[in-house]
């Protein structure tokens, strides 16, 4: 027998079997149901059932996605870019939650100030107490040197001014702590592309580049890589000899730090030209005449130091000062080929001027004007 | 002559299968009391319910209790019947629990023994004795999801996929329960040299 043959043997059965007289059920009397029973309830549409799972799963993957979004936006996505420039310049990138994301060296000494710590997740303000404990330890702050620039970058200003705010007081409370006191500069600015790359080019915070852009507004003869060096220190006296108004871009809330900034004397090396020493007074002959007396070939009294060769500024200012004890020095110059190791300047700047003043220390312009500009920059 | 009567007798049995197309507008009319509605639907379906009934019940008279019932029930809810698209589902699910409850209410959760379907005489009606055997083996040998997967198959024109819709089980299940089904009646009905 095949297959279809037990079909039909099955369905022969059935058909034999005796049927129910219709008309007995037609009559029968019924009650009509107000509602579903378990007998009669309707089994839920397979398709129905599917799409139902589809819609659950669909729904879930949204909630999933939105929680994450927001996740990612709370949590992970940068809000606030913080730099604190002394001279170690150090940025922090801060979620919407003020946790770190990342904090960054922008130069060396804000190398030794990060090494073997971990700030990922941490509170902001934890964070910087941490790095300013840090660069109290290691000297870049104390009682002398107690200048520090906050500079906020962040889309909304109000929240940039008010970090900022926070961030003054908490920095003024570390240092106070420790018995110095502290000057405070604030920035606030939105994102630029254009500061960002630059401060990324030289190595340095927006906040500086944005502070070093005044001043080169106000004299050329600077460039943004020889300043994104300077402490910030540096950079107020510098821009309290050039009249430059800080109070566009920076907040003080010491009116007094700009006034009572002491320029060092190695910046009036950097920026002054020697045409000013020409005039007649004592201080400028004898600078003229010690100029002229080291100079051997030719009379520049410009301050000629290679960039290229010029990895430490610190190094650099701590040589200047030491070759010019008295501040009173005449035009440094220092060719970029004789110049191949820094210890060598030093002892070069030592030798020349013996601890008096200090003159050219090697031939360098034929050109008599001098030039504040290191060769690099030229 | 008279075996020829017989063969002409089990010809008029064998019949193509029921086409079991059914307008779910017919619920609408049998809310309404639409007697002609009503013997439409009967008529289309009754044995298919039998058949349904008969293998979970494994009892004529019980399946034709049950096969009233559920046409009372029919009768008592259509106005609260939802179109789907699937009738004969919801039909095939009062059949099902109609049986369930007709089980409970006599007790007779336990497998029917054989002998009690062997000595059954509500099989009488069957005239050909090979064909009352092969119905007698289903009962017997076939699991309930088998048995009736594979009347519905032989007393309906359904699809496989038709049934493992109604039944609600994957295609892939009821082509497996099917085709092991036939096997195991086709080997028992050789071994008892019923084929």
């Amino acid at each position: 027998m095949k297959k279809m043959d037990i079909e039909s043997s099955l369905q022969r059965a059935i058909e034999q079997a005796p049927s129910i007289d219709f008309h007995v059920l037609a009559n029968k009397p019924v009650i009509k149901m107000s509602d579903h029973d378990f007998i009669t309830k309707q089994p839920i549409q397979e398709k129905n059932q599917n799409l139902k799972k589809l819609l659950v799963v669909y729904t879930c993957c949204l909630f999933s996605l939105v929680f994450f979004t927001g996740w990612l936006i709370q949590y992970k996505v940068p809000d606030s870019v913080i730099a604190l420039d002394v001279n170690p310049s150090i940025e922090l990138v801060t979620n919407k939650h003020d946790q770190i994301l990342l904090v960054k060296a922008l130069n060396d000494d804000a190398k030794k100030i990060i090494a073997g710590k971990e700030f990922k997740n941490n509170d902001l303000f934890n964070t910087v107490d941490v790095l300013i404990n840090s660069m109290i330890s290691q000297g870049y702050l104390n009682t002398d040197k107690n200048i520090i620039m906050v500079s906020v970058e962040n889309k909304d200003p109000q929240k940039g001014e008010s970090l900022s705010l926070i961030l003054g007081d908490e920095i003024r409370k570390d240092l106070s702590s420790k018995n110095i006191s502290p000057r405070i500069l604030r920035q606030v600015y939105s994102e630029n592309k254009e500061i960002s790359a630059l401060a990324k080019q030289y190595g340095t915070s927006s906040g500086n580049i944005k502070l070093i852009n005044e001043i080169i507004s106000s004299d050329k003869n600077f460039s943004i890589k020889t300043l994104s060096n300077m402490p910030v220190k540096d950079l107020l006296a510098i821009s309290k000899e050039k009249a430059v108004d800080l109070h566009r871009i920076i907040k003080f809330d010491d009116e007094n730090i700009v006034e009572g900034s002491q320029k060092p004397n190695y910046i009036d090396k950097l920026y002054t030209k020697p045409k000013e020493y020409g005039k007649d007074d004592d201080i400028s002959k004898n600078r003229k005449d010690h100029v002229y007396n080291n100079d051997v070939d030719n009379s520049s009294g410009a301050l000629n130091i290679s960039e290229d060769n010029i990895n430490d500024h610190n190094r650099i200012k701590d040589s200047v000062h030491d070759g010019d004890a008295d501040g009173d020095s005449g035009i440094l110059n220092i060719s970029k080929d004789d110049i191949n190791d820094y210890s060598s300047l030093r002892d070069s700047v030592h030798d020349s001027d013996g601890g008096k003043e200090s003159g050219n220390l090697n031939e360098i312009d034929d050109d008599d004007s001098g030039s504040q500009e290191t060769q690099n920059d030229k | 002559m008279f075996f020829f009567n017989i063969v002409k007798q089990q010809d008029s049995y064998l019949r193509e299968p029921r086409k079991i197309k059914l307008n779910e507008d017919l619920f609408i009319k049998i809310a309404a009391d639409d007697m002609e509605a009503f013997h439409e639907l009967f008529s289309i379906t009754e044995k298919t319910i039998y058949a349904f009934a008969l293998s979970i019940l494994k009892n004529h008279d019980d399946a034709l209790d049950v096969v009233q019932e559920t046409y009372l029930k029919i009768r008592a809810s259509a106005h609260l019947y939802k179109p789907l698209g699937k009738p004969m589902a919801w039909i095939f699910t009062i059949t099902r629990n109609l049986s369930i409850s007709n089980l409970r209410s006599r007790n007779r959760f336990a497998d029917v023994q054989l002998d009690e379907i062997e000595n059954d005489h509500s099989f009488s009606y069957i005239a050909n004795n090979e064909d009352k055997l092969v119905l007698q083996a289903a009962f017997k040998i076939l699991n309930d999801q088998e048995r009736e997967i594979i009347l519905l198959h032989a007393i309906s024109d359904f699809k496989h996929y038709e049934i493992a819709k109604t039944l609600g089980i994957p295609l892939s299940t009821e082509l497996s329960k099917y085709h092991r089904g036939l096997k195991k009646l086709r080997k028992y009905l050789l071994e008892q040299e019923v084929l």
